[in-house]
This record gives structure tokens, C-alpha cells and sequence, in this order.
């Protein structure tokens, strides 16, 4: 698959140059206007496979996003342990503050 | 007999506290150094965010100005091209990118919430007291205690002072502990994370003759800077646009005395136009290969980071060793440097290319 999708490029690379090799000037108006459209076609085939593979890792975002998140229950627990310490008198109210809104976006 | 012992010893360390001796033995704030690394790895993973989302705008708008110029040549020679300009990414590849960089900040952020420092005790010092009784902290939350033997008297003075006293000594220690544990099991999380944001930048070029752009497995064996990518991602996206537009660019140029809505003067805005473009292209490629090696650094950082809580904290753990040649200190430092430079350039670059491909340009 990734092999065919790297044939599948180069193909379309070879056929750009070949496109962008060619002298504008020498042709017909009508012929003019299908090179441009030709360039412009190859161009968005070959930027559309390239953002399909970026696309494929979209799972693998997904997968590390979720990972991060499980920084959460450590959070929590520091939260938890700090408004226990401040019950028996400890000043943690910025600490306390700072980790409630936090906790808030998770 | 072992229970009993320590048992002793926590009680023995509790004596010592009601008796105001603990100012100098028996208990740790945040270290100073390492609170400064981890505000400082927040604020750049912050930037690092904006300019890697940047970039995608910015190769969002390069694919729109190629489109737009091919397009404009097409009606200029008579043509009737099909007016649509798709985005280049979809909305769900900005937001799963967009979702994971949030979480690293929140994480970042995290950090920086639970290991702050009481500044506002330095300002005005509470008067050293120990507000609560013996009895209200039970010998089962203070397993730490014979442990803390190695805070200086400023530091036990900045504790006494921020958290007024005996909870310090439970509070301190199991949240250190638990931050030494989260930075070494995200660390894994961080890594995965920047080798995908490393294949997104991507590569102009092909770098090896047989290409395969897929993620490979972190066996420790290997480093990410030795990850030879074939061509593709953000800057090779980019340099396809850029390249679009030169050619649209030229084929304006050569047809400049056959095109009757013309004029002979636009000759000289198209030539710098051209030249602009590929200045803007250049520019941007740079940046984005400087913002992979800021990736990097940003692994490193992290992995100091984790190093620093482990080995200040007791916890242990083995690194991934992604990064060879690991320099032990400083690596925050490049971090910041790295990340600092980029941003400036980001305004630059952001400007440049508003103002070389804005709207009028090839075409009109």
C-alpha cells in the first residue's frame, strides 16, 4: 500500500515535470488554457495524496492525545492531597486554585 | 520488628518537628531550579503550538494562492476553469492535531500548577508556627518523613513559611513523588507525540532511495533525528504550492505581450512577484526543518525533566534513549533559544507572505 502510493507519486511527479517543461508561448490558445488545466489537476492530486497519508495518522493523534490525558488522576490526586493539607491549616491556595481550573479542562 | 522500627522513626521525626528542629532536617520544598525548567518547558510548549498550527495556515494559504493564480491565468486566456478551491486540510486533521497539542499544554500547564511556589510567602513571612496538633496528621500519611532529611535551611524556611508546617511534610513529599511518576509515564506519550508531529513537517525531499513513511516502532535503538522521511508533509505540501505558483508565475511572464488586458509595465511586478515567492518558500522551508529540530529539543526537555523529578524524588525509571549525546544540563535552554528564535521568525514570515501573496497578485 505504501509502496503503490509511492509509484502513484512518482508517476504524477513525472507527469508535472513533463507538464511544467513545456513551452507555454508555442501553443495554440485553446491548448494553453488545457496545459494550465493539466498543471492545476496533477497539482491537486498530488497535494490530495500526500494530506490522505497525513490523514492515515490521524488514529495515532487520537491514541497519543488519550495518552496524555491520563495525567489527569495524578493531578487529581496532588489536588486532593493539597485541600486535605490546607484543612490542617497549610497555605496551598494558590497551588489549590491553579489545579482546580486545570482540572476543569480535562 | 522492621514496622516497629520505622514506626519509631516517624515518630521520632514528628518529636523532632513539635520541637521546631525540623527547620533544617526534615522536610523539602519545590527546588527552585527545576520550578523555573518546568514553568519555562510550559511557555514553550505553549509557543511551539501556535507556530506549528501557524504552519499549517500558512500552507493552507500558499495551496489557495496557487489554485487562485492557475485559476486567473486560465480566465485571462479565454478559459472557463471550474472555480473551486477545496481547503487542503480537512477539518478533522487540524482538530486531531489541534486536540493533541491541547493536552500537551494542559499537561505543561499541570505541572506548572502543582509544582509552583508560594511566592506570595516570600513576601510577607508568616511567623514560623506549627498551627496543627501532632494527633491530626496520622503516622500513615507521612510516609516520607525519614526521607526528607535533605533540605538546606532556606528552603525549610520558605516551606515553614508557605505552608505552615507539619502537612507540608505529608503534602510535599507524595506530591513530589507523584510528579516524578506522571513526567516518566507521559514521557513514552511525548515522544510518540513529536515523532508524529516530525512526520507531519515532513520532508521536500526524498532522503532515502526505498521510502516508507510510516511511523516506525520506538525500540530505543534508534533516534529521531536519524528518521530519514521520504518527501512529503507540511513542507513538501508547501513546496509543491510554491512551486505551482512560480510556474503560474512564469507562464504570465512569457505570455505578458500576447495577453491584451496586459499591461508591458506588469512585466516588472510579475518578476519580483516571482522572486518573492520563492523567498517566502525558502523562508518557510527553513523555518519548518528549525521547528523540527525544536521537536526535538523539546524531547530532550522533557526527558531532563523527568530525570530531574526521578532523581530528586526517588523514582525510577528508565529512558527512552531517543536523544544520543543527551548534554545533561542546558537542554531547557536550547528549548527556550530554539523556540524564542522561532517565534520571531513566525512574525516575519507571517507578514511576508500576507503581504507576497496576497489576493491581487497573479492575476486580476
Amino acid at each position: 500500500m505504501e509502496i503503490d502510493q509511492q509509484k502513484a507519486l512518482k508517476t504524477l511527479m513525472r507527469a508535472q515535470a513533463l507538464l511544467n517543461a513545456q513551452d507555454i508561448t508555442v501553443l495554440p490558445r485553446v491548448a494553453q488554457v488545457q496545459l494550465l488545466a493539466a498543471q492545476r489537476a496533477t497539482y491537486q492530486e498530488i497535494q490530495a495524496q500526500q494530506v490522505r497519508k497525513m490523514a492515515e495518522r490521524n488514529g495515532d493523534y487520537v491514541m497519543v492525545s488519550h495518552g496524555l490525558k491520563t495525567g489527569e488522576s495524578g493531578f487529581r490526586a496532588i489536588h486532593d492531597w493539597a485541600r486535605s493539607a490546607a484543612q490542617t491549616g497549610a497555605a496551598v491556595d494558590g497551588l489549590l486554585r491553579g489545579l482546580s481550573l486545570l482540572l476543569m479542562l480535562f | 520488628m522492621k514496622a516497629f522500627r520505622i514506626r519509631t522513626g516517624r515518630l521520632s521525626c514528628l518529636l523532632l518537628v513539635s520541637a521546631g528542629v525540623f527547620l533544617s532536617g526534615c522536610a523539602s520544598g519545590p527546588d527552585p531550579q527545576l520550578a523555573r525548567d518546568v514553568r519555562l518547558f510550559s511557555n514553550n510548549v505553549r509557543d511551539l503550538a501556535k507556530i506549528i498550527d501557524a504552519q499549517f495556515d500558512l500552507a493552507e494559504l500558499a495551496n489557495r494562492r496557487a489554485l487562485q493564480a492557475n485559476i486567473n491565468l486560465q480566465f485571462d486566456l479565454g478559459g472557463r476553469p471550474k472555480v473551486v478551491l477545496p481547503l487542503l486540510f480537512s477539518s478533522e486533521i487540524r482538530q486531531v492535531r489541534r486536540v493533541l497539542l491541547d493536552n500537551l499544554r494542559r499537561y505543561a500547564d499541570g505541572l506548572v500548577s502543582a509544582y509552583s511556589i508560594e511566592e506570595q510567602s516570600d513576601v510577607q513571612p508568616a511567623p514560623v508556627s506549627i498551627p496543627v496538633s501532632l494527633q491530626s496528621v496520622s503516622l500513615s500519611a507521612a510516609p516520607d518523613l525519614g526521607a526528607l532529611a535533605a533540605a538546606g535551611p532556606e528552603q525549610a524556611a520558605r516551606l515553614i513559611r508557605s505552608l505552615n508546617g507539619l502537612s507540608a511534610l505529608v503534602f510535599y513529599p507524595r506530591r513530589d513523588r507523584e510528579l516524578a511518576k506522571i513526567t516518566a509515564q507521559l514521557h513514552p506519550y511525548i515522544v510518540r507525540m513529536v515523532a508524529l508531529l516530525f512526520l507531519d513537517l515532513g520532508e521536500a525531499e526524498d532522503k532515502k532511495t526505498s521510502c516508507k513513511s510510516v511511523l516506525p516502532a520506538i525500540s530505543g535503538k534508534e533516534t529521531i533525528l536519524e528518521l530519514r522521511l521520504c518527501r512529503g508533509g507540511v513542507r513538501f505540501l508547501m513546496m509543491q504550492a510554491i512551486g505551482s505558483l512560480v510556474i503560474s508565475g512564469n507562464a504570465r511572464l512569457q505570455l505578458t505581450g500576447s495577453l491584451p488586458q496586459m499591461k508591458r509595465s506588469a512585466r516588472a511586478d510579475i518578476i519580483n512577484h516571482i522572486y518573492a515567492t520563492e523567498q517566502a518558500g525558502r523562508l518557510l522551508e527553513q523555518m519548518m526543518r528549525e521547528t523540527q529540530r525544536a521537536l526535538i529539543m523539546l524531547v530532550a526537555a522533557h526527558e531532563a525533566l523527568v530525570n530531574s523529578f526521578a532523581r530528586k524524588y526517588g523514582f525510577s525509571w528508565t529512558a527512552l534513549r531517543l536523544m544520543r549525546d543527551q548534554q545533561p544540563g542546558g537542554v531547557t535552554a536550547n528549548l527556550v533559544q530554539q523556540v524564542t528564535r522561532l517565534r520571531r521568525q513566525l512574525v516575519d514570515i507571517q507578514s511576508y507572505f500576507k503581504l507576497q501573496l496576497s489576493e491581487d497578485i497573479y492575476g486580476n
